[in-house]
């Protein structure tokens, strides 16, 4: 029978657009579900020692059967549903969670690169996973109370503060914002009130360089990006300079931080992720964190790895 | 002595600026920045024997009598933020850039027009697209109205083609206003208009079209005014140069129709492998003769190969001074590595031959 790829992902996700060239090339056999997925289940039989699984979404029908490897890189997955108002709408709800969670089990069994499970894992966590490996992290405090904050300065002497875990744009006004990674002074923090939202400080770190590391099945693909000499990208390198952009180069990670990675990505269950870490003016590696699904293009690029090329063949030929 | 340099501490030159020795002398190029510097060959030694050193080291080994020079060059080079330093080279492995690959059979074509427009009618914007196509120049050699260029454009819609370029006569059947019509082909990317004046300051345009607008004085006549070289279209980033190291860096993965319908590799050649009434471009790509220029890199070509600028220049392969020579230098460069002189090519006494052979002693 002739297998399918089916990759679930967004329109505009620059990173599956550059593999889907390559599919498109070698010719691949693949489905490609865009954006906000609703499944409407046709049948699903569980008989005979065996299990058929017979979907449609986006006018597109999928036959379990058929899909050989299971991609997923962005977008929502739910059943579609009508809306109801009647005595059984919670009951149909169940029913249908039941479903959905059946329908992406029976995906995520082939998946490849990334799955739908375990794509938001929590960064308190993975904070605490680094330092049961022995990789340094940075000082961190997430607190509600100013005093706190005050002495956790005081030791640190200069602090940054970033999100917990949530990195979705906020909108003001019709314009888009993220909260990037920014400095907190000691005016920051007077004008704080005693009591606030819980919030994420960390020390700042005198950086050589970021790294950023997209890690496939036990490969790393390693970039050093070297932001300093421009005090705009100091804190955050995402505040591109546009004149004089970042130089990012091909980087060779020493073997035990290699190996401390992989025991990370073991215990979080997954076999691809974009990790990010500083290396300091003493030469230290600093665990920052790491997002299960990575923009690789942003290393591949630079770097010249074709990890575009080599995700697609692992596609075609799982 | 300097005090803004790091004179105890090994320095490595950043792995995105890449060195390109020449016969005289050589360069730098700034792959992520997009620039180039022309650099002494003493400094190419430098870059590619002693990074891993400090420049006291470089200082002794090279001897104090040079030191003001060796102090120059790495002012230089600190300034341009070319270098860095860091006492274990090993951690920066160089950027491959020997593995150029891109996902499309053909990545490029021209298409040229003259009197008839037969390529809507064979389906040739399909096959391209098809092919992985994503870029095409649309050459006109006669007056055309803004109708016949919609119409030809009508056939792009809905492909997967990332940009097309417009070359266009300027004359009085086509206003500039009227260009607000290709406003919605949202894949044009430029156009060109040639035999054109004052159209810089041409403000009968809205500013926010899609598309960039140039324009140029020179009438071109044919495609034999192609193939000059010159540092204006040298082009520095890592895609280019990857490419440029490997492949010709004008004809590879490019497929040409003339404007007689012939498939060539571009309009210039005189070899044609069939017309597209007859022939499909995808048996044509096939042929082994028609991807023979594909891998000519300048590393290949006379001259050239010993160029500074060889992997950012770009190539012609139908113009060459010595026509029965694959590998010879094009003619249109008058460049010469040697002298480090660019002279006007068409008075070059030495190229005349060639001049003759192509007929381009008239345009
Ligand atoms: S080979 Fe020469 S004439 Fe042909 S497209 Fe290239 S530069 Fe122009
Ligand atoms: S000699 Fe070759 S590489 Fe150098 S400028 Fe001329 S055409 Fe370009």
């Amino acid at each position: 029978m002739n297998k399918k790829i089916l990759i679930i992902t967004d329109d505009a996700d620059d990173s599956s657009n550059l593999v889907i060239n390559w599919l498109l090339y070698f010719k691949a056999d693949f489905i490609r579900l865009n954006g906000k997925v609703d499944f409407e289940v046709i049948s699903i039989t569980i008989e005979n020692s065996r299990i058929k699984l017979l979907l449609k979404s986006q006018s597109t029908i999928i036959n379990l059967d058929e899909i050989s490897v299971f991609w997923y890189r962005r977008g929502n997955i739910s059943m579609l549903t009508d809306e109801m108002d009647n005595p059984f709408v919670n009951y149909c709800k169940i029913e249908n969670n039941a479903l959905l969670e059946f329908i992406i089990t029976k995906l995520d069994e082939k998946q490849m690169v990334n799955g739908y499970s375990h794509t938001d894992i929590n960064k308190c966590q993975q904070l605490e996973l680094a330092i049961k490996t022995n990789l340094k992290i940075p000082n961190t405090l997430i607190t509600t109370s100013k005093k706190n904050l005050t002495s956790f300065l005081d030791t640190n002497k200069t602090i940054i503060t970033k999100s917990i875990h949530a990195q979705i744009p906020i909108e003001i006004a019709g314009i888009s914002n993220f909260l990037y990674t920014s400095d907190f002074n000691t005016t920051d923090v007077s004008n704080c009130s005693d009591y606030f939202f819980p919030t994420k400080f960390q020390t700042k770190i005198e950086k050589l360089f970021e790294l950023r590391i997209f890690y496939l099945d036990r490969k790393f693909y390693a970039m050093a990006i070297f932001s300093q000499t421009n005090s705009r990208t100091k804190t955050d390198f995402r505040n591109y300079d546009r004149k004089d952009p970042n130089r990012n180069i091909p980087f060779k990670l020493p073997k035990q931080i290699k190996s401390k990675l992989t025991t990370i990505m073991k215990k979080l269950k997954l076999a691809s992720g974009s990790i990010d870490m500083i290396v300091d003016k003493d030469g230290e590696y600093i665990f920052l964190e790491v997002n299960p699904i990575g923009q690789f293009g942003m290393v591949s690029i630079p770097c010249n790895y074709g990890i575009e090329n080599i995700i697609a063949k692992k596609l075609i030929e799982y | 002595m300097s005090n803004s340099l790091e004179m105890k501490a090994p320095f490595i030159l950043f792995t995105d600026c890449i060195t390109v020795k020449g016969v005289n002398r050589s360069t730098i190029l700034d792959l992520t920045r997009g620039v180039y510097y022309l650099i002494p060959n003493d400094l190419w030694s430098i870059l590619n024997k002693e990074q891993g050193n400090t420049i006291e080291e470089i200082i002794i080994k090279y001897g104090t009598q040079n030191e003001d020079i060796v102090l120059g060059y790495f002012e230089f080079l600190t300034k341009r933020e070319l270098i860095f330093f860091n006492s274990n080279k090993n951690l920066f492995p160089k950027i491959n850039l020997k593995n150029w690959d891109i996902p499309s059979t053909i990545y490029q074509a021209i298409i040229d027009f003259k009197e008839n427009f037969d390529c809507i009618n064979f389906d040739v914007f399909h096959s391209l697209a098809s092919l992985g196509c994503k870029y095409i120049q649309l050459r006109f050699y006669k007056n055309v109205n803004i109708n016949e260029i919609t119409e030809i454009l009508e056939n792009t819609v809905g492909l997967n083609i990332l940009g097309i370029d417009l070359i266009l006569k300027k004359h009085d059947g086509l206003s500039i206003s009227e260009l607000k019509r290709i406003n919605k082909f949202l894949n044009v990317n430029n156009i060109f208009f040639y035999n054109a004046n004052e159209l810089k300051n041409d403000q009968s345009f809205d500013t926010k079209s899609p598309f960039n607008i140039y324009s140029f004085k020179d009438d071109i006549s044919s495609h034999k005014q192609c193939g000059n070289i010159s540092s204006s279209y040298f082009n520095v980033n890592l895609s280019n140069v990857s490419n440029s190291i490997k492949n010709n860096s004008c004809l590879n993965k490019k497929i040409s129709i003339d404007s007689d319908g012939n498939i060539k590799n571009c309009p210039s050649m005189t070899e044609s492998f069939g017309n597209i009434k007859t022939t499909r471009l995808e048996s044509v790509v096939k042929n082994e003769k028609f991807r023979k220029y594909w891998s000519i890199s300048k590393d290949k070509i006379d001259v050239c190969k010993t160029c500074e600028f060889r992997y950012i220049c770009t190539d012609c392969r139908a113009y060459i001074e010595q026509p029965n020579d694959l590998y010879s230098k094009p003619l249109k460069c008058g460049y010469d590595p040697k002298t480090n002189v660019w002279d006007k090519w068409s008075t070059n006494p030495l190229k005349k031959r060639a001049i003759d052979y192509y007929k381009l002693n008239d345009i």
